[in-house]
């Protein structure tokens, strides 16, 4: 098996390298970082519905949709990339989805720990500080005869630019998401003071892959890999790729596991409803109404938000404390019920917890 | 219903090394994922279905599904038309996971050759036996 370790590469090639290598059937593992960053959808993603693409061509960012899962995610030189490319039927790769980053993931721990960062995986696919910020950016996904997966080690982040690339709601939105990344995600830098050589940083992922495999053969890109790169460039970013996207995105906005930012609307007989909302595991850790109905008093809408602030998300629990809560305080909404509100935050929520 | 190695495998069904299940109905096969990829996969959050009317090439991508951020394929397992898709997993996903085999169903396909290519799936004596191989495989050396 080899390693290739393709250091900062212009373009689009830390991406279409590792789809190129699974076409090709090539079993390798690739280390490698972007010379200029660009933004990267995720398969299950539409990009209208996720990302601003005026902004993007404002900041000169390009764009490309990836076959993996997860989210829209800016990609630069201060992450260095890991991609591991095994056959579905190779042994080495676990059967479950869960057990392939509980494995694979232990490289990339193993690593931050070697450069001082103590860390532990949370499963599906998290790496976590000891304070439980999140670290990594993992996926994975089948393509071909082949498993991919990916993910980096996190020099540092730009988290203003990651934010201002994706498309919101509004501009408070906005500025939630950028709290809760802000609050929620950490890097070396951050951990350590200062960031490790990368050549450092480099070698000790290496040898943790080698720990893992075996030693690795160095590789280097071949004229078959470079067209098949190209190929690959070529298709991940065309009409016909983009227009395959769902139509219905993947909703909202997943910080790590278990924590989400989340945007819904309901149109009640009195108006439209909106709310934000941030999600911490099973409980809403912030809710917030908005929208074009009437409500007397004002102060109400205050009401509205504390009474499912800190509220597990079980069925009827958001209908009920917003129905006492509007009874108690004696609210006044013309043509909207708790159910219209509680339905708001239902659509708020990711898929499942409806 | 049969287990295999702790599996559901349905006895009336037809199965892919891809771990689709094909059911027959009339003239028509409704396509899913069976138990034993959905238990693999982990909780499903996203689905990804193809467009009904249009053409199914065996062996091309029939849906493709997310969990923990891991993008899932399952390949088309006969030729013909896709007839209908199941749109409920556009919003509960998770379908698949608590009901492979009944609401979590994927597609109903028109197959152009059903008598001459369902003799290249798997019954569920072949898939039990492909199975019990598959885990042996990467339990022993994963």
């Amino acid at each position: 098996m080899k390693v290739y370790q393709l250091g900062i590469q212009p373009g689009f090639a830390s991406m279409t390298c590792f789809h190129a290598l699974a076409r090709l059937e090539e079993e390798a593992v690739v280390v490698v970082s972007p010379l200029e960053p660009y933004v990267s959808v995720g398969y299950f993603q539409n990009r209208e519905q996720v990302m601003d693409e005026v902004k993007c061509r404002e900041l000169g960012l390009p764009v490309i949709r990836r076959k993996v899962g997860g989210g829209t995610v800016l990609l630069d030189m201060n992450q260095i990339f890991y991609h591991v490319i095994l056959r579905r039927d190779n042994p080495l790769l676990p059967l479950s989805v869960e057990e392939r980053y509980r494995k694979f993931s232990q490289a990339p721990i193993n690593t931050y720990r070697r450069l001082g960062v103590p860390v532990r995986f949370k499963p599906v696919n998290d790496i976590l500080t000891e304070s439980g910020r999140k670290i990594s950016g993992e996926g994975g996904a089948n393509i071909g005869h082949c498993a991919v997966f990916t993910g980096s080690i996190i020099l540092d982040f730009d988290v203003e630019t990651m934010v201002k690339i994706l498309r919101v709601p509004d501009e408070k939105f906005r500025d939630k998401i950028q709290k809760t990344l802000a609050g929620n995600i950490s890097t070396l830098k951050q951990e350590l003071g200062q960031v490790p050589l990368r050549a450092e940083i480099e070698k000790v992922l290496i040898q943790e892959w080698e720990t893992l495999f075996g030693p690795l053969e160095p590789g280097i890109l071949t004229e078959e890999i470079l067209a098949e790169m190209a190929q690959v460039e070529k298709e991940l970013t065309s009409e016909a790729f983009w227009e395959s996207s769902p139509q219905r995105a993947w909703p909202p906005l997943k910080i790590k596991a278990g924590t989400y930012v989340g945007q819904g609307n309901f149109k009640a007989i009195g108006g439209l409803i909106t709310v934000m909302i941030i999600l911490d595991g099973e409980r809403l850790a912030e809710v917030e109404f908005s929208g074009d109905f009437s409500l007397e008093p004002k102060e109400g809408l205050r009401d509205l938000n504390q009474a499912l602030t800190g509220l597990d998300i079980q069925p009827g629990s958001i209908e009920n404390a917003l129905q006492q809560v509007i009874e108690g305080k004696k609210l006044d909404l013309p043509g909207v019920c708790a159910a219209d509100l509680a339905q708001a935050v239902i659509n708020a929520l990711p898929a499942n917890k409806e | 219903m049969p287990m295999v190695e702790g599996y559901n495998l349905p006895e009336e069904l037809y199965y892919t090394a891809d771990h689709a299940w094909v059911k027959v109905e009339g003239n028509q096969v409704r396509v899913g994922m069976n138990d034993f990829a959905q238990k693999l996969a982990g909780e499903i959050t996203f689905v990804k279905l193809p467009k009904a009317g249009k053409e199914a090439i065996s062996g091309k991508l029939l849906s493709s599904m997310q969990s923990g951020k891991w993008a899932g394929r399952l390949q088309v397992p006969l030729n013909g038309k896709i007839i209908e898709v199941n749109k409920e997993l556009l919003y509960q996903p998770k379908k698949i996971n608590e009901d492979c085999y009944g609401s979590g169903w994927l597609a109903l396909l028109e197959p152009s050759d059903l008598a001459g290519e369902l003799g290249q799936l798997m019954n569920v004596e072949q898939a039990a036996a492909w199975l019990k191989e598959e885990i042996a495989r990467h339990t022993s050396k994963g």
